[in-house]
């Protein structure tokens, strides 16, 4: 992240802005980084830098949530202000200690906890999302109950054009990235190698050169095997 | 003077109810669908009757690779020759309908797959036949690999299929960019050339080369279709028919597999069947690319279904494959 550089928040230096980078990147020493943490703390402008640079990151690298929780961290400050600070007594010296810094702690340990709640509202999206769609390797165990429904319903040959319209409830992909089953070529080689064949043998039957041009072909060359 | 004045009122009243109450919007809509139409026709037969090669990247899943395509028509037909530039160099070679797979740096090693009847490739009843399942629409022209190209959209209009951005090349009518779009409108795969030669001087060899040293060979010799048909696909989507019903020996294992593939004319979707021995099981469901698969194991039998199609689709067909009562 430290090629991201913003200006358009005149609240704080740009030297702020530099060093939300660095905390991000984990390129601040100790001193540094609490001294980094203690102005996000107090700068509800450089909170929604971080919160943008994070924005940002995730962007680059292809994994944005489905649903960003906009000044997430300026809420859970907000709630933790609210909230008493209670520090366990841990012996007398440390705790003499501990009351020296204890403004410090409690900012330190919020924002811990809001960039921890963070983390937990992109993976609670993710794992939502995922639980969404989980029906299928369900569908899958209870094939057999499945089809013994079908067998009372189904015609006894291919069905008429217009009894081909399915009303049973079908689990929606949203995307690629709740697909609940691994890529193939990051799954079993054995089961990898018989996937490859029956892609081969099935690109056969599409139609290549029409209007998938030679999508089928790169289909069955262009992908990392996971060997 | 007045009362004329109101009748060019009256008149100017009714011209602009009249352009109002017109559907011109609608009417230009169908225009374009006619027009996209007419471009994917020209597309289609330009990809078989041009010779041609050109570098290309494909995309999926956040992997790129590289490839080298030549396609040459000659007395003796189509033949082609794509080459992976990245990696392990993967080959897919064509000849009239057999093709041939070289994956160096897979347990398959060489496949080559003579279909025991050809396959229709020109679509048997045209674009038109697609409409009841795709809307089409021409949209702007853009510059691919220095050439001017119109794009195509076909949108499908339930959410069993994909659909598709085509750029076409305006002097050849070549394919130069294409476009998988998932039901939200995003890319699933994409391909675009860099690259474009018509009728190169001197094309890549095109000649099947022999095994290499390591490579298993995997011959798809002529398919022998034993006996009667034990299944079928009760409930496919709307739209999907059953094109083929074969049944073959899977090379490698020696297994007998029953195949089933339904196509809407532009979508295909295998169907594979084979008995079910405990290990190399696949239950659920996988994808690469636009291609997702979904396997069940029912009554002692792996199901496995693939396609270039959206996961409901495959998991709704593989739902739905029931044996054909004695």
């Amino acid at each position: 992240m430290m090629n991201v550089k913003t200006d358009e928040h005149s609240g704080a230096a740009p030297d702020g802005h530099e060093r939300i980078s660095a905390l991000m990147d984990g390129e601040l020493r100790g001193g540094e980084s609490k001294q980094a943490i203690a102005d996000l703390e107090q700068d509800a402008g450089l909170k929604q830098t971080w919160e943008r640079y994070h924005l940002i990151r995730a962007a680059l690298r292809g994994n944005l949530p489905t649903h960003f929780e906009h000044r997430i961290s300026t809420r859970v400050s907000a709630l933790l202000a609210a909230e008493p600070t209670v520090l366990a007594p841990r012996g007398m010296l440390f705790k003499a200690k501990l009351s020296r810094y204890t403004p410090a702690l409690k900012q330190v340990a919020g924002l811990a906890v809001a960039a921890s709640v963070t983390a937990v509202a992109i993976l609670g999206v993710q794992t939502s999302s995922h639980d969404s769609t989980a029906a299928a390797p369900q569908f899958a165990m209870n094939a057999p109950a499945v089809n013994s429904l079908n067998q009372a319903a189904v015609p006894p040959m291919y069905p008429a054009e217009e009894n081909m319209l399915v009303t049973a409830p079908a689990p929606l992909p949203s995307d690629r990235a709740r697909a609940p089953g691994p890529r193939w070529d990051m799954d079993r080689s054995a089961v990898e190698s018989k996937l490859n064949r029956y892609l081969a043998n099935h690109n056969h039957y599409t139609k290549p050169a029409d209007v998938q041009g030679v999508l089928p072909y790169a289909r069955m060359v262009g992908y990392d095997s996971a060997k | 003077m007045i009362p004329q004045n109101k009748f060019v009122l009256t008149r100017g009243l009714i011209w602009v109810t009249c352009l109002l109450a017109f559907p011109v919007p609608h009417v230009w809509a169908q225009d374009t669908s006619a027009a996209a139409r007419a471009w994917l026709e020209k597309m289609s037969r330009a990809a078989h009757q041009t010779s041609y090669e050109g570098t290309f990247v494909y995309l999926h899943d956040k992997q790129m690779k590289s490839m080298r395509i030549t396609h040459i028509v000659g007395a003796d037909g189509e033949r082609e020759r794509l080459v992976t530039l990245d990696g392990a160099g993967r080959e897919v070679l064509r000849s009239g309908h057999d093709i041939t797979c070289i994956l160096p740096d897979d347990k398959t090693g060489v496949a080559r797959i003579h279909p025991r009847k050809a396959f229709p490739y020109a679509l048997p009843g045209g674009i038109d036949e697609l409409a009841d399942y795709y809307d089409f629409a021409l949209a702007d022209q853009e510059r691919i690999a220095g050439l001017a190209a119109q794009r195509v959209l076909v949108k499908p209009k339930d959410q069993y299929r994909y659909g598709y951005h085509l750029w076409i090349d305006q002097a050849s009518n070549l394919l130069l960019k294409a476009a998988m779009m998932n039901e939200h409108d995003q890319p699933v795969e994409q391909l675009m050339f860099t690259t474009l030669t018509l009728n190169p001087a001197n094309p890549a060899p095109l000649a099947a080369p022999a095994a290499q040293d390591g490579a298993r060979s995997e011959e798809h010799a002529p398919r022998t279709d034993s006996g009667a048909k034990e299944w079928r696909v009760t409930r496919p989507p709307q739209g999907f028919k059953p094109i083929e019903h074969t049944k073959y020996t899977m090379p490698l294992d020696d297994e007998q597999v029953e195949h089933i593939v339904l196509s809407d004319g532009l979508a295909s979707v295998s169907v594979f069947i084979e008995k079910h021995d405990d290990h190399d099981k696949f239950v659920g469901t996988s994808y690469r690319g636009a291609v997702n698969a979904y396997g069940i194991i029912y009554q002692d039998h792996q199901i496995t279904v693939v396609g270039e199609v959206p996961r409901a689709t495959v998991q709704l067909i593989g739902q739905s494959v029931e044996r054909i009562a004695p």
